[in-house]
């Protein structure tokens, strides 16, 4: 912790942003630990190198490479999405599907048991009338 | 939207967002600088770091719309630069390792030589510090990359490497003194 200490100090002092507190600590440090001077004066010159080195750009017309990347991007982003709702619907039919035919056995179902013993199973499976046509067209009269 | 290179990073990524492709192209260019000096920095001039700061751009284009805005947005690229270029080395090593060679760095910088006489000496210095960087362990290069050439606080990369700054003083100390090791004939002590 105390090697941290030391080196955090040493970084803020760098960078000139000690507080008056740090400062005075810090030149508490230095006056006891004279090896220190090594340590800050390599730090400022290695920073310095380094920065004398920073790359600045890529090679030329980087911004066309990845605008053209985007672009094919967003093509085969389109044609993934028709085959991903492609693939849903066929993923979602069977599940319908299935659903339907349970609800159409249980309305069978339903309808059997409501029907009266002299209706044949057709109808009453289906829930037709025992009734035709015209007969239920003369009731109605 | 006023013209593009006047418009705030928030009004670019808006723009963005809302399909607008010259807005991110604008994003790109404010921004190419400093994924260069995080990608080349980290990996070496080259089709790879190319390769790589197109990929790091792509991402960003990708999350754009998980940004939050609560960090800077350059913080948040340097972030996706630095763990895309960590991402490459890994592979470079499982690479190397694949074909049963040392990892002394990438050698990809041999291959940039320099186009007129006038640029030889500044790409001598590069060089130079490139390989002394690509001596250095990833965690440690991403530390130096950060802090020493581009001038990060230590809190700043404590944040962009996702790291306790304890951790961020100890590897930064350990990197000087390497560096410094390796470097000692062209330091200026100016």
């Amino acid at each position: 912790m105390h090697e941290n200490r030391t080196q955090y100090l040493i970084e803020r002092y760098l960078d000139a942003v000690l507080t008056p507190e740090e400062h005075s600590e810090f030149d508490d440090l230095r006056a006891s630990h004279p090896a220190l001077e090594q340590q800050i004066s390599d730090g400022k010159a290695l920073r310095n190198l380094l920065q004398s080195a920073k790359p600045d750009s890529f090679n030329p017309f980087f911004q066309s490479r990845v605008m053209r990347r985007i672009n094919q991007e967003h093509e085969s982003t389109g044609a993934l999405f028709s085959q991903q709702l492609a693939d849903a619907i066929s993923q979602l039919f069977p599940r319908v599907a299935a659903l339907s035919l349970a609800m159409a056995g249980l309305l069978m179902i339903s309808n059997f048991i409501a029907a009266t013993n002299e209706t044949p199973l057709i109808d009453a499976l289906l829930g037709l009338p025992t009734d035709s046509p015209e007969v239920m067209m003369v009731y109605g009269e | 939207m006023r013209s593009l290179r006047q418009a705030t990073d928030d009004q670019l990524i808006a723009a963005t967002l809302a399909n607008e492709h010259s807005a991110f192209a604008e994003l790109v260019r404010r921004y190419e600088g400093i994924v260069a000096a995080t990608v080349i920095g980290m990996l070496g001039p080259g089709d790879d770091a190319d390769e790589v700061g197109q990929e790091t751009m792509i991402k960003l284009y990708r999350s754009l719309s998980r940004f939050k805005g609560d960090a800077q947005l350059k913080t948040y690229i340097t972030r996706i630069a630095i763990n895309t270029s960590l991402d490459a080395l890994r592979r470079r090593k499982r690479n190397l390792l694949r074909f049963f060679t040392t990892d002394n760095g990438d050698t990809s910088w041999e291959n940039q030589l320099p186009d007129s006489n006038d640029h030889i000496k500044d790409y001598e210095h590069r060089q130079l510090i490139q390989q002394a960087l690509s001596q250095l362990k990833p965690d440690f290069r991403a530390v130096a990359v950060l802090r020493l050439m581009q001038g990060h606080s230590t809190e700043e990369v404590a944040t962009i490497l996702g790291i306790a700054q304890g951790t961020v003083l100890s590897r930064l100390s350990r990197a000087k003194q390497q560096l410094a090791t390796i470097l000692k004939p062209e330091m200026n002590y100016a």
